[in-house]
């Protein structure tokens, strides 16, 4: 019989088999945290150090004596992150090691807020790390309090339903591609293998990586465990959270086109939304359309422009790409 | 360099050490529902009248294991060949791929399925014989299955039929460019060969009583079919040139080419006024069809109606007879009158009333009578008959102690498919008796004999899929003979499928309900506690560390996961 076994997979999807998470960490169940770390560290391997400032993820790493990563990780300061990071890759570069991923890990307010002139800094210096920046869109460890990655209209307990908050998400992914650093892009838990692919690219770029990874919190969302992984997906097909990367700050690339399926979709899923008005869900609509024409308008823009000379800041020579 | 001071070393480490072992901490114990992997019947195997594993056949075919799919499907189903041929196919009208490119064409793969396992090696093993014997009246579909299913369960069964081949309705109803008679006898030749012993030119009723069989047997199937047809009741019909429909296909189905005149009127919607319709058409006479009600109210398959469309058989609906017209002897015309639609009868179908004065003739020189047809119960005594029906109950028993009751002089379903999946439960039944325990109160479904457990009573719709990881893909298009050849051939109208069409389609299929290893759980689990088993298909949850956020079970594209609350 001429039939082609070897080419059927009824995967949805590829991804590497090897684990650096192990079961029995700390985060609660359904969170997204975990599940990115968990994807994160297939695509970079057991060649990895992992900076972890004060958020979810120090907790959920375990107690002394325990760990839930088998790679070194270094528990810092919660506004230290990027410097650590840039730290600890000035020590192995100064011991010769360059094959080691020097990785930061930090949450959205330890990176939108805390943690920022930390990070301005590193990448400004374009030091050689790949710095995530798990997004729950509040200090969740704390008790969700509302920080600059919290949306526009979410409830928070610094944000109640009388005065949710009233400005929109600051666009970090912005921030850093104005630092003009070689690799920003976005990522989602629901999306794992555009997620990997960036990780695995990053880990080949030499200087600065930032990767803005969207992900859900049952406990700070009010939303139901069992739908996190679909949330996240919602909040890419509805718009709200574009997939997208960027090299050296110039060169665009929409990862995803989304299904645009209404933007309410994505917020009854969630009780910190459940307060909103039809007039703020219009609201969040018109913002929506307003953001999606700016990335195009800059996709289109990126196409034109040639990317930075080589030698100054941001640029790097073909030839020194390393792979790890 | 600076110094230390060797006291603080004595005292402190430099650096705090942390080991991974933390497995050792049981975050099992936080959940209180937890995953579990549970297969569940699909939408088309729920609607299945012949109770086809469908989901499992097809992913098996899809990882080109074909032979393995045809030993699931030939398990309780001995004619895989046949039904993929004449079966209506329901299940594709609940096939939840509709939305994504179309219905899994099912029936060319059971069609498929069947002539990939026309041979002995395919057929499940039989259970050691038990010394009972049964006898089946009946060789038509029910009594096939019944038999097929009693022999692999060991017992020794006999089939009397009054024809003089086996075979019932399939061989003298369904013409052969829908069913060729080698792929039935081939079928036939298979359930032979489990010792089935066929005894033909047999009339239960006349040639022997059931009361013989009651002695000899320690049970008796009761499947005589359908095979009388009604007359029409109106003047003229005793004219040598309206003919009985059942008779006639009969007759040109047993290789007779009647002389008949033309144009000939086709009176009925049925599958045997179709069948009739094309038959002719190719022995060159002009049929008419002329149906009391429209279009819709067929009761015929409506795919064989399209066949027959295509072909050029012309349709006259909201038509009824009122008078064959014989002038000198001869047919000139039936005269008929319009018809419109009432209120829904008990059959459910819109009631056919006459328009008054409407009455016309339709010139044709024959007319043939194919508005149904009913059982022949004479063999059954007056307690074990209910009007037109053999009066069995939900166990297919008879009052009569020892004789059960399929198919459609039981139960009046109108399926080839209905007979087979009958067949199968009656067997399950009478199964149960000979093996010394007492009758249920109802016989098993039809998943219930499945080879693997499913959970059937939530079949897997839309609804329960989660889309996200569909895409669309196109059904195939079936070959067919051209329609103008097909005029004047009684060739099999309908290209079988070749084995890269087959798993290409099986490939299609969305598995509902089964795990196939699309390995979603596995990589979804933030707590990574979902591992691949080895060597079998599918995976294991681990129990210990899995918090029961459900993720799993949300993410599963074909709900083959259950959440189920821990029992404390
Ligand atoms: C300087 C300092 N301020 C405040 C804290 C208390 N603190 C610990 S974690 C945390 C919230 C972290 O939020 P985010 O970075 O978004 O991570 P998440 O907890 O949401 O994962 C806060 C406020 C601290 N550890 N250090
Ligand atoms: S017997 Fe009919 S309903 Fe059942 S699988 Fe075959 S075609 Fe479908
Ligand atoms: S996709 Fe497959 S399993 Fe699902 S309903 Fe259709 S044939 Fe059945
Ligand atoms: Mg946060």
């Amino acid at each position: 019989m001429a039939i082609d076994t070897t080419s059927y997979d009824p995967r949805n999807l590829h991804l590497p088999d090897g684990e650096i998470l192990s079961s029995g960490h700390l985060a609660c169940p359904g969170c997204g945290a975990a599940l990115g770390m968990r994807l994160a560290l297939k695509a970079l391997g057991p060649n990895t150090m992992v900076v972890i400032p004060a958020c979810c993820w120090a907790v959920i790493n375990g107690p002394y004596p325990f760990q839930a990563l088998s790679v070194p990780v270094l528990q810092v300061a919660f506004e230290t992150a990027a410097i650590s990071a840039s730290g600890i890759r000035a020590a192995l570069d100064a011991q010769g090691q360059k094959d080691i991923n020097v990785v930061a890990w930090a949450g959205d307010g330890g990176t939108f807020d805390i943690g920022f002139q930390s990070l301005s800094g590193a990448v400004e210096r374009n030091d050689d790390i790949i710095y995530f920046c798990y997004d729950n869109e509040a200090y969740m460890n704390t008790g969700i309090q509302r920080s600059s990655a919290t949306p526009y209209g979410a409830w928070t307990t610094t944000t109640p339903v009388e005065t949710p908050k009233a400005e929109p998400k600051k666009n970090m992914v912005e921030i850093m591609v104005e630092h003009r650093i070689p690799y920003t892009a976005t990522a989602s838990i629901a999306f794992p293998e555009d997620f990997v692919r960036k990780v695995e690219k990053a880990k080949g770029i030499p200087g600065a990586k930032f990767i803005h990874l969207w992900i859900s919190c049952p406990a700070g969302h009010k939303s139901e465990e069992r739908n996190s992984v679909k949330i996240a997906r919602l909040a890419v097909e509805t718009g709200v959270f574009p997939l997208y990367e960027v090299e050296y700050g110039t060169r665009y690339t929409i990862n995803h086109e989304p299904a645009f399926t209404d933007v309410n979709a994505y917020l009854e899923l969630q009780g910190r939304f459940r307060h909103l008005t039809e007039e703020h869900v219009e609201a969040m609509r018109r913002n929506l359309r307003w953001e999606w024409e700016r990335l195009r308008a800059k996709v289109e823009m990126g196409r034109k422009l040639s990317l930075p000379p080589t030698g100054v800041r941001g640029a790097v020579d073909e030839g020194e790409r390393t792979s790890r | 360099m600076v110094e230390l001071n060797p006291k603080y070393l004595e005292d402190v480490p430099l650096t705090s050490y942390s080991d991974n072992a933390i497995t050792a901490i049981k975050t099992g114990t936080w959940k209180y529902v937890q995953p579990v992997y549970e297969d569940k019947l699909p939408a088309c195997s729920h609607v299945c009248p012949a109770g086809n594993d469908i989901s499992k056949a097809m992913d098996l075919i899809a990882r080109g294991d074909v032979a393995a799919a045809a030993r699931l499907w030939r398990a309780g189903n001995p004619l895989a060949s046949t039904l993929g041929r004449v079966c209506p196919h329901p299940c594709e009208s609940e096939c939840n791929r509709r939305q994504f490119g179309g219905a899994i064409a099912i029936h060319m793969l059971e069609r498929f399925l069947g002539d990939s396992s026309l041979d002995e090696s395919f057929l499940p093993e039989k259970a050691r014989p038990t010394g009972k014997k049964v006898a089946v009246v009946g060789a038509g579909p029910a009594g096939i299955s019944a038999a097929y299913s009693l022999a692999l369960a060991g017992h020794e069964v006999e089939v009397f039929d009054d024809k003089a081949k086996p075979g019932g309705y399939l061989r003298t109803g369904i013409p052969d460019y829908r069913l060729p008679k080698e792929i039935l006898d081939r079928e036939l030749a298979l359930v032979g060969s489990l010792g089935v012993r066929f005894t033909c030119s047999t009339h239960v009723g006349k040639d022997i009583t059931l009361d013989d069989l009651k002695q000899r047997f320690d049970a008796v199937i009761v499947a005589v079919g359908f095979h009388r047809s009604r007359p029409l009741a109106v003047p003229g019909e005793d004219h040598p040139n309206v003919y009985n429909g059942v008779m006639l296909l009969e007759r040109i189905l047993a290789g007779e080419r009647p002389e008949l005149p033309s144009p000939v009127a086709v009176v009925g919607g049925g599958n045997t006024a179709i069948d009739v319709a094309r038959s002719l058409l190719r022995l060159g006479v002009e049929p008419i069809i002329v149906y009391r009600r429209s279009r819709l109210e067929m009761p015929a398959i409506p795919g064989e109606v399209d066949e027959a469309e295509k072909e050029g058989v012309p349709f006259h609906f909201l038509t009824a007879p009122s008078q064959v017209v014989v002038e000198d002897g001869r047919i000139t015309a039936l005269e008929c009158l319009k018809m419109r639609l009432g209120e829904p009868d008990e059959s459910g179908r819109r009631r056919p009333l006459p328009v008054e004065g409407s009455e016309f003739r339709l010139p044709v020189a024959g007319v043939v009578t194919a508005i149904g047809e009913s059982a022949d119960l004479e063999l059954l005594p007056e307690s074990a008959r209910d009007g037109w029906r053999v009066a069995a109950d939900e166990r297919f028993a008879t009052p009569v102690d020892g004789v059960f009751a399929a198919g459609d002089a039981a139960f009046g379903d109108g399926t080839v498919t209905a007979a087979v999946g009958g067949g199968r439960r009656v067997a399950a039944v009478v199964d149960r008796r000979l093996g010394g325990r007492e009758l249920p109160a109802a016989a098993p479904s039809l998943q219930k004999l499945w080879q693997r457990p499913v959970e059937a009573a939530h079949p897997v719709y839309v609804e329960q899929l989660n889309v996200a990881y569909f895409t669309e893909s196109p059904r195939p298009q079936i070959e067919e003979m051209d329609a103008q050849a097909r005029r004047s051939s009684f060739d099999e109208v309908v290209q079988g499928f070749t084995d890269e069409q087959a798993v290409h389609e099986a490939r299609r299929c969305l598995v509902c309900g089964t795990c196939n290893e699309c390995c979603n759980c596995l990589f979804f689990c933030p707590d990574v506690a979902i591992h691949k088993r080895n060597g079998v298909v599918g995976f294991e949850i681990d129990t210990e560390h899995c918090k029961g956020c459900g993720i799993c079970v949300e993410e599963c594209p074909r709900s083959a996961l259950t959440l189920v609350e821990v029992e404390s």
